[in-house]
Order: structure tokens, then C-alpha cells, then sequence
């Protein structure tokens, strides 16, 4: 059975450049001019590897339908990738490799678009979400990417929204999202960043 | 050449150890973990007892029908983090099925756990590997479900690595298994198991901080990395954990793919082995 099924041109592009990294840094460990910790040093995906990100919403009423909607929209973000590298100005798409977590709170059907949309307005700060606990610092900060809307993506997500409070009822309905984010390196010429 | 790097890699060994010393397990966690598999053990037991009586068979056969839990993944290879899920296996006997197992087993799970202690249950019948995902006591399980079509008992001592076992199954029972069967046999091919598992952690730390460690998104997952670290342990037998990560790198980035990262000579057997579109690992 093969273990490598899911790998795409992109992936192995930014896995053969973290090995070579990680192959620079232990040759200076080797030759006693390097350091382990530097081997370990966090990525930079979202503060400086890219001018262009691509994010994908998922988003239900409940906690429970977004368990298995997030999952499912999960184990699509790499076939989405894998349209995207073939894509003729871009030259790699990089899918982060955990999807965001957030909870939002909201009141009017508005609202409910807005968070569906990416909009971080309504989001509820103080629910610990896996991917979003503030005391771990590892979320990321909202005011630095460059949000582009997935318009098929999204509208995928039409059904699966219901409002209870159609008739002005003011009742708080909560939206859970995950959010999936590619950075994009785009190829020589086109736009691409410094 | 190779004592060179041996005699530079030992003055290393405690850097290692402590830049990985926070994705170390204290023994607290490790003592959750093992009272929460006995009682999957035991809740295993019980749903074959129960769907083997609803059968209609004797109570004597229902009594030692059996079943067992195995662990696969991270867990079972000993490099296991706090917030790690455990990777879990439920095999039983011939008779039973995987509507049985849905049907029955997230129902008998909820009875017999301690009350408020299972959380977040969420069985996936359609998926390629199908599954019951749940917290217990906190702990994130990940249990999947195959029976052995060659057996009628499962004994508590029995093994996976016999090859006959995998007869007579569907090609869903077969991605069941393989799991567990992988880990197993990745632990049975490196030299020195300690120094594949320090070494493993060491790699499974760099790869979660530069974020390419997850299968799903299209990045080498627990099971490709630790293949890879396998691979690099077969061709130093001698070195210690700081050496074989020194090595893996250059070793493993002038790969020449879709050449397979191959631990064992191709076995033949019911398993379909070679996948058309393979890029590299075979198990």
C-alpha cells in the first residue's frame, strides 16, 4: 500500500525545501557552527512566506454538524490544490496544515453571512477552539492576510445554515467555522511577491 | 568518516534531549491512557458478546467469543505527545459486521464508560477508512473496526503480522488492518527501537513547527515520517538518535522518487500492495 497517496507537486515542492533547510542546519550542527534549536524554529507561513492567501470557510449551526462538515471539507482543501498548481500564473499552492477553529456569535441573518464569509467581526474570543486557544499564542492575527472569497466553495455552504430567528427574534445564534488557508506563489511576472 | 560524525553526534545527545523534552508524555498521561484502553478492551468484549447472543448463539460461545483492541500509530510507536489521539483497532470475530459495529458499539460505549466521561462522538460510516471518533476522559480516540474473516474466537494474545488473517476480506477491512500491521512492522524492521523512536520525535517536531506534518492536506503524515526515520535507522544501525537525525535530511531530500522508500522486500499476499499512482513509500 502506497503511504504517499495524497502528496501533490505543490506539497513536495515545500517538503523537499524544508529538507534541504533542515540538511543546511544539521551540516552547521555537524560542523559546529549551527545550533539544534535553529532546526526547530516555527514556520512563517502566515508573517512572511506569502503576499496571497486563499481561505476557505466551512461553517454550521452547531458544533456537531460542523465536526463532520469541517472534516469533510478538510479532506477536499488538497484537491483544491491540486487544481490551483495546475492553474498557469500560479507556481505553488500551499495548503497550511491545520484548519482554524472559531466561534461566532450572531443575531441577525446579516451577521450569519458575514461570519460565513470570513468576517471575524462577531467571532467569540473567550471559547478555546484547538486551533484557536489563546493561551498557546499560536492563532493567527486576522488584520495580516490577504482574504480572497472562494465563490464556489462558499455557496456550497447554503444549505447547511439555518436561521431560527427568521421572524426578528433577537435570540444569539451561534456559527462555528473552520477556515482552511493556501498561501499562492505565483509564477515569475505575475505579481509575484518580492 | 562515519566515527567522525559518531564522536561529534555524542557531545550533541543532551541538546537533543532537551529541545524535545516538551513533546515528552509525563507518566500521568501514560496512566489515563492505559485505564482508558482497558475499558475499551473490556467494552469491546461486551459488543461481541452481545451482538453474538442477538445472533442467536449460545451463551457459552457468546462468553468466549472474544475481541480485542490493538493500538496503532504514534501511540503504539512510542513517540505519543500529550495531545495526541490514540490510534485504536477493534477486531473481532467472523461473524460480525461493520453495520454491527455502528449500530451497537457507540451505544454499548456510552452504557459502559463512566457517565459524562465520552465526548464528542462522531461515527463516520462512509469515509475510505470508516470510524468512530470520541473523547474519553479527555483523551481523543480514533477507533476503527474490522473483523477476521478466518476466525470464529479472537483470543486476547492473538497478533496481526500473520499474512492468512487478511483472507477472505473486503478492501475496507483490508485498510483497517493495515495500520496496525504497519506500525508493528516498522518497530520489528529498525535495529534499535529506542533510537528510531527519539529520533522519530525529533522529526515529528520539526515537521509539526515548519507545518508540513499532516496526510490529509497533502504533507507526509505520522506514519510516512516515520517510515522515512525507519529507512535512515536501516542504513546507520549503529548510530545514535542526534546522528540519524543529522543524516535523514540530506539523505532523504536526494531521494531519487518515485523510487519506494522500501523497509522490507515486496511480500506477495492477498494485500494489494503496489498502488498505480505510488510516488515512493511502500509498506
Amino acid at each position: 500500500m502506497c503511504a504517499t497517496h495524497n502528496v501533490t507537486k505543490s506539497t513536495k515542492t515545500i517538503v523537499q525545501r524544508e529538507l534541504k533547510r533542515g540538511g543546511n542546519i544539521t551540516d552547521g550542527i555537524m560542523y559546529r557552527n549551527g545550533q539544534w534549536k535553529d532546526l526547530f524554529v516555527k514556520h512563517t507561513f502566515f508573517t512572511e512566506s506569502y503576499k496571497y492567501y486563499l481561505s476557505i470557510v466551512s461553517a454550521s449551526t452547531t458544533k456537531e454538524a460542523q465536526l463532520i462538515w469541517s472534516g469533510f471539507v478538510e479532506s477536499k482543501v488538497r484537491f483544491m490544490v491540486g487544481s490551483l498548481e495546475e492553474h498557469e500564473s500560479i507556481s505553488i499552492a500551499h495548503p497550511f496544515n491545520k484548519g482554524f477553529e472559531r466561534s461566532h456569535k450572531c443575531s441577525t441573518e446579516e451577521e450569519i453571512q458575514k461570519a460565513k464569509g470570513g468576517s471575524l467581526e462577531f467571532q467569540v474570543k473567550d471559547v478555546p477552539t484547538e486551533t484557536t486557544n489563546p493561551i498557546k499564542g499560536s492563532d493567527i492575527k486576522p488584520g495580516t492576510i490577504t482574504k480572497e472569497e472562494v465563490g464556489n466553495g462558499i455557496s456550497k455552504d447554503e444549505g447547511k445554515i439555518k436561521v431560527e430567528n427568521s421572524e426578528g427574534d433577537k435570540k444569539d445564534l451561534m456559527v462555528y467555522t473552520t477556515t482552511f488557508y493556501i498561501g499562492l506563489e505565483l509564477r515569475d511576472g505575475k505579481c509575484s511577491p518580492p | 568518516m562515519l566515527q567522525n560524525y559518531l564522536g561529534i553526534k555524542h557531545s550533541y545527545s543532551s541538546t537533543v534531549v532537551c529541545a524535545f523534552a516538551l513533546a515528552f508524555h509525563t507518566s500521568l498521561h501514560v496512566n489515563s491512557r492505559t485505564k482508558v484502553l482497558e475499558s475499551l478492551q473490556s467494552i469491546t468484549e461486551e459488543f461481541v458478546k452481545r451482538v453474538t447472543k442477538a445472533q442467536g448463539y449460545s451463551d457459552a460461545y457468546a462468553n468466549s467469543a472474544g475481541g480485542k483492541i490493538f493500538t496503532y500509530g504514534s501511540f503504539r510507536l512510542g513517540v505519543f505527545g500529550p495531545g495526541s489521539d490514540i490510534d485504536t483497532l477493534v477486531v473481532v470475530p467472523k461473524h460480525i459486521s461493520r453495520d454491527d459495529y455502528f449500530k451497537y458499539y457507540p451505544d454499548i460505549l456510552l452504557e459502559m464508560a463512566p457517565k459524562g466521561s465520552i465526548g464528542e462522538l462522531t461515527p463516520v460510516t462512509d469515509a475510505f477508512v470508516p470510524i468512530i471518533k470520541f473523547e474519553y476522559s479527555g483523551i481523543s480516540i480514533d477507533l476503527i473496526f474490522s473483523k477476521l474473516a478466518v476466525l470464529s474466537s479472537i483470543p486476547r494474545d492473538l497478533t496481526l503480522m500473520d499474512t492468512n488473517l487478511l483472507k477472505g476480506l473486503d478492501e475496507t477491512e483490508l485498510r483497517c488492518l493495515n495500520g496496525a500491521r504497519v506500525t508493528d512492522e516498522i518497530l520489528e524492521l529498525v535495529p534499535q527501537k529506542a533510537v528510531f523512536r527519539t529520533a522519530l520525535r525529533g522529526i515529528k517536531l520539526w515537521a509539526q513547527r515548519r507545518a508540513i506534518y499532516a496526510n490529509i492536506m497533502g504533507f507526509p503524515g505520522g506514519v510516512v515520517w516515520a517510515m522515512l526515520v525507519a529507512r535512515v535507522c536501516q542504513l546507520y544501525p549503529q548510530a545514535t538518535s542526534s546522528l540519524i537525525i543529522l543524516k535523514f535530511f540530506r539523505i532523504i531530500e536526494s531521494w531519487p522518487w518515485p523510487q519506494p522508500v522500501l523497509l522490507k522486500k515486496v511480500e506477495s499476499g492477498p494485500l494489494k500492495i503496489w498502488n498505480p499512482k505510488a510516488r515512493s513509500l511502500l509498506i
